[in-house]
C-alpha cells in the first residue's frame, strides 16, 4: 500500500477483527456518554418530532422506528450534542460516529464489542481528517470529520466487502464539505446533517450504489478542493491520540452494556 | 440578494415560459427513460427497505415513496444517462433538481404554478452558477449539485408561497448544504448530486417556512466566508442580481442530442457525418478539440457505460462505427465490444487552443491511404444550433416510448396547455410502465 493509494481503499480495508484495545475501551465510554445524553433528553419521541420539524427530516411511514435509519441516526446525534455538558468538536464527532454505529448495528446482529470497535475505527478516521485540515477555516472541518468518521463506523457494521465500503466513502465524501461561517448552523445541526449523510451513504452502498474510491483525496476529491495545500500524507499516518470526551454516564464496560440495552429498548 | 428573491413576483412571459416547458418536457423524458437504470432501482430499493413510503411518484414506474426519497430518486434518474439539459456557459444541468423539487411538491399544485416555480428555480441556479464560473467548476466542484441546492430551495419556496424575505432565508439555509465534487464522475455519485441537492434545497425551504427563530444572514451568498467567497476565485454579483425580469439565463438552457458530456458533442456529430463516407478499415483517428475536452472527457479507454460518458474518444468511435450515438452506444456491452476497444486504441485526442468549445475537427485515415476530414463549427444542442421543437420531441419520444408507449404526445399537449390541471395529471401521464 503506497501513499498514492486512495485513502478510501485504505480505510475500507481497516481490519475490524483486530481492534486496538485502548481506543475500543474509549469507545465503550463514548457509547455510555451517548446514552446518558439521551437519558437526559427524557422524552425521545417528542424530541424527535421537534428535531424532524426543525431540521427537515421526514418521517418514514412504514419504518417501525418512525424514521429511515439516516434520519433516525441524525436525530440521535443532534440529541447527544444538544444534551452534552460542553458541546465542542469532539462532542459532535463522537455523537455522529456513535449514532451512526448504533442505528446501523440495530438493523442486524452485532455484538456490543463490534459496535465499540466500529466506533473506535470511526474516530481513527475522523482524527486523521482533523489533523489534515487543521488551519483551514473557510470550511467546517468538524462536519467533514463527522461525515467520514460516521461513514467509517456505519459501513464497517453494514458490510464486510471492502469494495462496498470504498463506495460508501465515495458517496459520503462528495457531501463532506460545508461552509464554516454560517450563523444559522448550530452544533446539533452540523452533527445531524453529517450523520444523515454518512448513514445514507453506507446503506446506499450496501444496496449497490457506487462512488469514487478517490473521492476523499483524488485530484478533485473533497480534501484537495477544501485545502489545496493540506498535508494529505497525514491521512495515511497512524494518529497519535484518539479523541476523548467527558461524559456523565457509566464508565465501565458492564455499565456500558446496560446502556446499550437501554438504547435498544427505549430509543429504537 | 433580496433582488434574486424578488423573483417571487416574476411572471414568466413567452418565450421564457416556453423555455421552461421545453426544459420540463426534456427532463421528464430523461427520468422516464432511465426509470429502470440500476442506480434508480437501488434508490427505490433503499427507500422501500427503510420504510420511506408515501404518495410521491417515481417517474416511469409504479412505486410511490416519501417526498424526499422520491426527490432523490428523481434527481438520480434525470441525470443518470447524462442526457439531460445543459447551460453551456456553466455546464449546469439544472432541470434534474427542478423536476426533483416538483416531485416532492403536493400533488394538488396547479400545473402552471409548478412550471413557473420550476423555471424560476432553474433561473436561480443559472444566475448563481454564472456568477462563480468558471473558477468554481475548475476547482473541482460539480456545479449541478452545488448550485442545484439553491434551485430546489427557490422552486420549493415558491410553491410554499414564500415572500422575498422568506426566500432569502431559504437561500441562507441552502448555502451550507451545497453538494458535489467532480471526483465522483463516472460513478453513480454524479447523478446522485442533483438528487441530494434537491433534498437539501427542499429541507432549506421547509426550514425557512417553519423556523423563524434562527438568525439567518440577510445576505446568504456574498460576503467573507459565504458561498460566493469560499466556493470561487471570483464572484460577479451582477450575474445574480442584474436585469431581473428582463434577462433570463433559462433561455440559454440547451438540450443534449447525445447521452454524454456535452463537450464531446461536436466530435460525435462530426463522426456521424463521416460514417457514411468510410469505405475501408480505419488506420488512425485524430480528434482536434478545445482543451476542456481533454480535461472533462479525456478517458481514452472506458470500461463501462458510466465511464464512457466521460470519453470523447468513445463517443467519436461509436459515431464512426455505428453512425449514431444514442443510449445503446453507452450500454456496458457496447462499450466493451472488441471493435470499439480496437478503434479507441487507434484514436488520439489533440488539443487546439484556437478551437471553440462547440467546435471539433475529426481526421480519419483509412487503410487505403485516404484521409477523411469533417469539421463541425456548432454542434446540435449548442447555443448557435439549438435543438428544434421537432428534434426535442423525437429525443423525448425515443426515451419515453420503451417505458410508456404512446404517452409522449399527450404529455406535450398537457405541458403546452397546463391551465386547469395539477401535478397529479402530470404524474398520471408519466408513471406506471413497470417491467
Amino acid at each position: 500500500m503506497t501513499a498514492t493509494t486512495p485513502i478510501a481503499t485504505v480505510f475500507a480495508q481497516l481490519d475490524d477483527s483486530q481492534p486496538f484495545a485502548q481506543a475500543t475501551i474509549r469507545a465503550y465510554s463514548q457509547l455510555a456518554w451517548f446514552v446518558a445524553t439521551h437519558r437526559a433528553a427524557k422524552d425521545t419521541t417528542s424530541n424527535h418530532q421537534n428535531q424532524a420539524e426543525r431540521y427537515g427530516f421526514e418521517p418514514a411511514e412504514n419504518n417501525p422506528n418512525g424514521y429511515a435509519p439516516h434520519a433516525l441516526a441524525a436525530m440521535h446525534a443532534a440529541t447527544a450534542v444538544a444534551n452534552a455538558n460542553d458541546p465542542n468538536q469532539n462532542t459532535q464527532i463522537t455523537a455522529s460516529i456513535v449514532a451512526a454505529a448504533l442505528v446501523v448495528s440495530s438493523t442486524s446482529d452485532h455484538l456490543v464489542s463490534d459496535v465499540a470497535n466500529a466506533i473506535a475505527h470511526g474516530h481513527d478516521v475522523a482524527s486523521r481528517i482533523v489533523a489534515t485540515l487543521t488551519n483551514h477555516t473557510a470550511y467546517n472541518i468538524t462536519h467533514t470529520a463527522c461525515v467520514l468518521g460516521a461513514v467509517t463506523a456505519a459501513t464497517m457494521l453494514s458490510t464486510n466487502d471492502a469494495t462496498v465500503r470504498a463506495n460508501a466513502y465515495g458517496i459520503a465524501s462528495t457531501q463532506a464539505a460545508r461552509l464554516n461561517n454560517v450563523t444559522s448552523d448550530s452544533p446539533e445541526q452540523i452533527a445531524a446533517d453529517a450523520t444523515d449523510t454518512a448513514v445514507e451513504a453506507a446503506l446506499l452502498a450496501a444496496h449497490g450504489f457506487t462512488g469514487a474510491t478517490s473521492g476523499i483525496d483524488g485530484r478533485r476529491g473533497v480534501l484537495p478542493i477544501i485545502a489545496e495545500t493540506a498535508p494529505l500524507a497525514q491521512l495515511h499516518e497512524t494518529p497519535k491520540t484518539m479523541h476523548g470526551v467527558s461524559f456523565d454516564g457509566a464508565d465501565t464496560i458492564d455499565e456500558t452494556l446496560n446502556a446499550a440495552t437501554f438504547y435498544t429498548t427505549h430509543l429504537i | 440578494m433580496n433582488e434574486l428573491a424578488m423573483m417571487h413576483r416574476q411572471p414568466l412571459d413567452e418565450p421564457v415560459a416556453a423555455a421552461a416547458r421545453r426544459s420540463l418536457f426534456n427532463v421528464l423524458g430523461n427520468a422516464i427513460g432511465a426509470a429502470h437504470a440500476d442506480a434508480v432501482t437501488i434508490s427505490v430499493n433503499y427507500a422501500t427497505a427503510t420504510g420511506q413510503s408515501g404518495d410521491r411518484v417515481v417517474l416511469g414506474r409504479s412505486e410511490t415513496l416519501s417526498p424526499h426519497a422520491a426527490a432523490l430518486t428523481c434527481g438520480i434518474a434525470v441525470h443518470y444517462d447524462d442526457f439531460d439539459d445543459t447551460h453551456l456557459e456553466t455546464v449546469i444541468h439544472p432541470g434534474a433538481v427542478g423536476l426533483a423539487a416538483l416531485i416532492a411538491a403536493p400533488k394538488h399544485t396547479p400545473l402552471d404554478v409548478a412550471i413557473r416555480a420550476f423555471g424560476l428555480g432553474i433561473e436561480a441556479q443559472l444566475r448563481i452558477g454564472s456568477a462563480i464560473s468558471p473558477s468554481h467548476y475548475h476547482r473541482g466542484w460539480h456545479i449541478t449539485g452545488t448550485c442545484g441546492v439553491f434551485g430546489a430551495a427557490v422552486t420549493t419556496g415558491l410553491l410554499h408561497g414564500h415572500d422575498a424575505d422568506t426566500l432569502t432565508r431559504a437561500l441562507s439555509f441552502a448555502a451550507p448544504r451545497a453538494v458535489g465534487v467532480r471526483e465522483g464522475f463516472g460513478t453513480m455519485t454524479k447523478p446522485f448530486h442533483p438528487g441530494r441537492a434537491a433534498v437539501n434545497g427542499i429541507r432549506a425551504a421547509h426550514r425557512a417556512s417553519t423556523d423563524t427563530d434562527t438568525d439567518t444572514p440577510r445576505e446568504p451568498l456574498v460576503g467573507d466566508g459565504l458561498f460566493g467567497d469560499v466556493y470561487a476565485d471570483e464572484l460577479d454579483i451582477n450575474r445574480i442580481t442584474g436585469n431581473i425580469g428582463t434577462h433570463f439565463e433559462l433561455l440559454h438552457n440547451a438540450f443534449k442530442p447525445y447521452p454524454c458530456g456535452i463537450v464531446s458533442h461536436p466530435g460525435i456529430y462530426a463522426a456521424t457525418l463521416l460514417h457514411p463516407r468510410i469505405n475501408d478499415d480505419i488506420e488512425t483517428v485524430r480528434i482536434i478539440s478545445h482543451p476542456l475536452v481533454v480535461d472533462l472527457t479525456g478517458n481514452p479507454q472506458p470500461t463501462d457505460g458510466l465511464e464512457a460518458r466521460f470519453s470523447t474518444i468513445h463517443g467519436v468511435c461509436a459515431g464512426l462505427i455505428d453512425g449514431e450515438v444514442a443510449l445503446a452506444q453507452y450500454a456496458n456491452d457496447r462499450v466493451s465490444a472488441p471493435d470499439l476497444i480496437a478503434l479507441r486504441a487507434k484514436t488520439t485526442l489533440i488539443v487546439d487552443e484556437a478551437i471553440a468549445r462547440d467546435q471539433s475537427r475529426i481526421e480519419v485515415t483509412l487503410k487505403n491511404g485516404e484521409t477523411l476530414v469533417e469539421e463541425v463549427l456548432h454542434a446540435p444542442g449548442s447555443i448557435d444550433r439549438p435543438l428544434t421543437d421537432d428534434e426535442l420531441y423525437t429525443k423525448v419520444d425515443t426515451l419515453i416510448t420503451p417505458v410508456l408507449n404512446g404517452h409522449t404526445e399527450p404529455l406535450l399537449a398537457l405541458l403546452t396547455d397546463p391551465k386547469g390541471h395539477t401535478l397529479e395529471t402530470l404524474w398520471q401521464l408519466t408513471t406506471g410502465g413497470d417491467r
